[in-house]
């Protein structure tokens, strides 16, 4: 069974509309940061989330740890809904799940002492006081690295250099004997040669506390080295998720396949030019339907979910390469753009009516790039032309080779 | 330390750069020889406090108050440092231009983003009309992959990727022969990182502009840069091909820093025992030797001279033959 | 406790001269006041009210250095015993305001919402009043339960001061409460009556010494103005504003000395600790002092006058890589 398990998890957040369509009495917009993610935990294991920024990976965590309240799903920790328990009988179980935090600079709070703040845990949970958890915190201090620990017991983080600050937030996260630690980019935020040192110790000490740890990263090759698995995260949403090492050897989302690709390596062969997809991460507001990632991927087609605004896209994407005269010649034929869900509509310009328009998408479907071929209907319809796309329908997980990838090249 | 026959575009020699701090001058650059020439590209590494930013802003004249830098800085031909203040900042933009690590800081809020470039541009070249301006604004924008119909638009309606290209576009529109990159993908995103770095590689492909990257993620400057140099405590230790460099270097500092990637590759983590130095209090001789695990008597007391190893350079004790290995003395 | 002497010190000794001059300017300034009020009874030559014996409206002469009243004071007994009147109202009137006001500031910025809105609705309506007057009308509804005096100037002034120790310490709360550190102190499991004590409070309490001395200087000009009406204190209490009042009439007879000294002396103990809060603001400010580092000469020695400085500087950018270390980014 699973020591950590999320079902179908769900956390939102509702930000507040401008002032004007707060006045018009319009809700403001809610953002689901994590989208229905679902994974389990092995005890023991480390499980890695990768995902860039805007994926929800932070989010996620804070959510298994109640930091930030989920909207709905199931949280199962060594098989309890912890979710459904009240604060009060939620607050044992702190001591069993921790966390280390992304900045080391702003985890500690500068008016507190080292000492005091390593040793706080016990003092909240009542379990030492005075100079017996003074003594305790020396101990955790010199496991994590920080010797003698006279010397950083009385400093201010202010003191500290970044990884031993970052050793220090280690130090206070295991002062309680959790089994579950959620490391949120523990390492990002540091110079290269201290980030393998911290790493270094967080294998170490998983290994000799048997922690169980859920690691968090945008690092994609800290991610394969550290984890037994992952889950690679694209707005809200597992993409792909399965052993570390497969997942690396045989990426089969397109997105994996690119942020691969994309990923810088000390390996001047890879210098040859890359596809790239283009674009960026999606406002989290109004998602892409269907597939989260289809505006954005090189093989999107008709289940993917292309709607009229993609297509605007896809538009645009084509006139940046075309030369002076021939964007010239396209822009002055389609008049307008104006995408309404599934449909585009265009209002021919100048330089023709809807019969060269209609000629116009219907040469791009049968010969442009994908985005194109996947439109299914072209229709004139009075002055304007109207071009259909096909409903989409959201890819759902399925077993490809041991990984769960969910893309409907994949059906 | 030149690359093989191209005239520079960047000539450097014996640079240094210091800051006033309470506790007195700190030497950020301490007497660094750099050369680049058009369509080149040269990663120039180092963790953070090595002083690579310092050198990147002082090309651009563009240190702090109570900073100050001398030795030798041309760039294209013209010496930066015997430049009145309106002559520097003619340089800026038209024949060096600087990349930043968050472009939104640095963009104005309350203009479109076409009124950036044309404000630009008709600063540095008056004889340009506002129309021919905006043409040269969307040219530059779409080879940059940015829709020109969105020219029009305020910075905040952009996402960070394309601000970055904005401001690479604020820097590239006036041909400078030099574009300076400092950390410029640090904010972004993985997918994003590659398209902007892919720019800069195309940069100096396509335009022929040279292009110094200064960064501390080695795997970017293996994919985009020619040659690289490594910065150790305001000294350069290695410089070389980025082939060289990177599959057999020279300095033990460069050898420790390249195994210590974590690579797609990785079956193992090391890591350089230590940490660098205070600039304010380094060591003496080899600035490394208190890291170093091929450490010498030499090392500690005299400063290794740059010496020639295979297309580049290393300083380093290991790559002089003993017998001139000086009698050990203090270092200057 | 050492590292905090040692960070305290580290501070004084980054500060520039001209803060470290206007502290100590405050600082003496202050004390000497704080003297007179301790050792009254010994400094002063007449007793506070005493008017047997004394010449009525006397020149300042040997025997009486400030001269005397109307009603034959001594206008330099007045004036010190008015010190203490002084030095109580103010200490118990910021005291109050500040252990009202930082408790409401702290909940506020913490819990948010409705009871943010609402305290900050009251706030601001007191702050809106005119503060004279408000600390009059105060006064006047107080004198029924409390009468005249100490305690009903004391607290009608510190009516005047809640909101602003509430609004610092609201806002600040604001910004601290979304550091990891504080949901780090939450993941632990701490209560949230820990949270706020333990690692909001330390942290914004940094401005409330500056608004104390400022409040301070403040309060003394309102005490001055309110015994000058004649709320507050009662007859016949040395208060340096109700000598005044009563100086009045002298003044177009020709009788300087009554209303000057008194003057002299509000105007020093208010300058005194404006000054102090002054100081201990640019200490703590950082932009101020940031300032005054770089305004140090650059050069090494035996630099051969290479133009040194680069106009066009980024202003307020430190160089993102001095001193090494494992350094964060």
């Amino acid at each position: 069974m699973a020591f950590v398990e999320t079902r179908d998890l769900r956390t939102s957040f509702s930000l507040s509309g401008s002032f004007l369509s707060r006045l018009a009495g319009r809700p403001g917009v809610s953002i689901t940061a994590v989208d229905g993610v679902s994974l389990s935990v092995e005890q023991g294991h480390i499980y890695g989330v990768v995902g860039e920024s805007g994926s929800g990976k932070t989010t996620l965590g804070r959510s298994i740890l109640r930091l930030v309240e989920p909207t709905s799903g199931v949280v199962l920790f060594d098989g309890e809904d912890i979710l459904a328990l009240s604060p009060r009988q939620f607050r044992p179980y702190r001591r069993r799940m921790q966390i280390v935090f992304q900045d080391p600079q702003a985890a500690l709070s500068p008016a507190m002492t080292v000492g005091a703040a390593v040793a706080h845990p016990l003092v909240i949970h009542g379990l030492a006081n005075g100079q017996e958890a003074r003594r305790r915190a020396g101990d955790m201090l010199e496991r994590v690295g920080l010797e003698p620990a006279q010397r950083f017991l009385d400093a201010y983080p202010t003191d500290l250099s970044g990884g031993q600050k970052q050793r220090a937030v280690i130090a206070r996260a295991l002062m309680l004997g959790p089994e579950f630690v959620v490391a949120d980019e523990p390492v990002s935020m540091l110079d290269a040669s201290v980030r393998t040192k911290i790493l270094s110790l967080l294998l170490d000490l998983q290994r000799s506390l048997g922690l169980t740890y859920l690691f968090i990263t945008h690092d994609l090759a800290a991610a394969r080295f550290v984890c037994d698995s992952i889950a690679i995260l694209y707005l809200g949403q597992v993409v792909e998720q399965g052993p570390a090492r497969g997942v690396y050897a045989q990426p089969r989302h397109p997105y994996t396949r690119a942020l691969l690709a994309a990923v810088p390596q000390p390996d001047p062969a890879r210098r040859a030019k890359k596809d790239i997809p283009g674009g960026e991460i999606p406002d989290a507001a109004s998602p892409p339907a269907n597939c989260r990632f289809h505006p954005r991927c090189p093989r999107a087609f008709s289940p993917c979910g292309l709607e009229g605004k993609d297509l605007v896209d896809a538009l645009e994407a084509r006139w940046t390469g075309l030369p002076e005269d021939e964007f010239a010649w396209e822009r002055a034929l389609l008049g307008g753009l104006l995408p309404q869900g599934r449909r585009l509509v265009v209002r021919p310009g100048r330089s023709g009516g809807s019969a060269e328009v209609v000629a116009f998408f219907e040469r791009l479907r049968d010969e442009g790039p994908p985005a194109f071929r996947s439109i299914e209907s072209i229709a004139a319809v009075g002055p304007m032309v109207v071009l259909g796309l096909s409903e989409g329908h959201d890819p759902t997980p399925v077993d490809v080779g041991g990984s769960l990838v969910s893309c409907h090249l994949y059906p | 330390m030149t690359g093989p026959g191209v005239a520079a575009v960047l000539d450097v020699r014996d640079l240094r750069v210091w800051y006033a701090t309470p506790r007195g001058p700190l030497l950020a650059v301490d007497g660094i020889d750099l050369s680049l020439g058009a369509g080149e590209c040269l990663g120039l590494v180092g963790e953070s406090g090595c002083g690579k930013s310092s050198l990147g802003r002082a090309i651009l004249g563009l240190l702090p108050e109570g900073a100050g830098c001398d030795g030798v800085l041309s760039v294209a031909g013209v010496a930066v440092m015997s430049l009145s203040p309106h002559e520097r900042r003619e340089l800026r933009g038209e024949q060096v231009s600087l990349i930043f690590q968050e472009p939104m800081s640095r963009l104005d809020p309350l203009m479109r983003v076409e009124d950036h470039f044309v404000e630009m541009i008709t600063a540095h070249r008056p004889e340009v009309s506002k129309q021919e301006a905006r043409r040269m604004c969307y040219e530059t924008l779409a080879s940059l992959g940015v829709p020109p119909r969105r020219a029009s638009q305020y910075p905040h309606e952009f996402s960070g990727g394309m601000r970055q290209r904005i401001m690479i576009g604020l820097g590239i529109v006036l041909r400078p022969r030099l574009v300076v990159a400092d950390e410029p993908t640090t904010a972004l995103d993985t997918l994003v990182q590659a398209q902007i770095l892919e720019i800069l590689r195309g940069l100096a492909d396509d335009q022929g502009i040279a292009v110094l990257l200064i960064t501390h993620n080695i795997g970017a400057v293996a994919e985009t840069c020619d040659r690289v140099a490594v910065m150790y405590a305001a000294k350069i230790v290695e410089v070389g091909s980025v082939d060289q460099v990177l599959s057999r270097p020279g300095h033990p500092y460069t050898q420790g820093l390249v195994a210590s990637v974590i690579h797609l590759q990785s079956e193992t983590l090391s890591s350089i025992p230590g940490s660098p130095p205070d600039l304010a209090d380094p060591p003496a001789g080899c600035r490394f030797h208190p890291r170093c695990p091929h450490v010498m008597d030499v090392c500690r007391t005299t400063e290794p001279p740059p010496v020639a190893v295979g297309d580049g350079t290393v300083a380093c004790w290991l790559h002089v033959p003993v017998g001139s290995h000086p009698a050990p003395h203090p270092s200057g | 406790m050492t590292s905090r002497r040692r960070r305290l010190r580290a501070l004084w000794a980054s500060a520039h001269p001209t803060a470290r001059r206007i502290i100590v300017a405050g600082a003496v300034i202050t004390l000497l006041f704080l003297v007179l009020a301790l050792a009254a009874p010994l400094l002063a030559p007449y007793g506070e009210a005493q008017f047997q014996g004394i010449p009525q409206l006397q020149a300042p002469s040997a025997a009486h250095p400030f001269g005397t009243t109307n009603l034959r004071y001594d206008v330099a007994s007045r004036v010190i015993y008015g010190t203490r009147l002084a030095f109580e109202v103010v200490a118990l009137s910021t005291i109050v305001a500040m252990f009202v006001g930082v408790p409401l500031g702290l909940v506020a910025g913490y819990s948010g919402r409705r009871l943010d809105r609402l305290l900050v609705m009251i706030t601001d309506a007191m702050y809106a009043f005119p503060s004279l007057l408000l600390a009059i009308v105060v006064a006047f509804g107080l004198r029924r339960w409390v009468g005249q005096g100490v305690p009903a100037a004391a607290l009608s002034i510190s009516v005047i001061y809640i909101p602003q120790y509430f609004r610092v310490v609201r806002n600040h709360t604001f910004s601290v409460r979304e550091e990891s550190f504080v949901e780090a102190a939450r993941a632990l499991g701490a209560r949230r009556s820990t949270v706020i004590g333990r690692y909001i409070l330390p942290n914004v309490i940094q401005s409330v010494p500056v608004i104390f001395t400022l409040n301070a200087a403040d309060a003394i000009l309102t005490l001055a103005a309110l015994g000058f009406l004649g709320y507050g204190v009662r007859v016949p209490a040395a208060e340096w504003g109700y000598d005044i009042s009563k100086a009045i009439s002298d003044a177009a007879n020709g009788f300087w000395w009554t209303a000057l000294f008194p003057g002299l002396a509000i105007l020093g103990l208010t300058t005194g600790l404006t000054l102090l809060g002054e100081g201990i603001n640019d200490l703590v400010n950082p932009l101020l002092r940031r300032r005054g580092v770089r305004r140090g000469v650059a050069g090494r020695p035996g630099a051969s006058g290479a133009p040194a400085v680069l106009p066009g500087g980024i202003p307020g950018e430190v160089p993102g890589d001095v001193p090494g270390g494992e350094g964060v980014r």
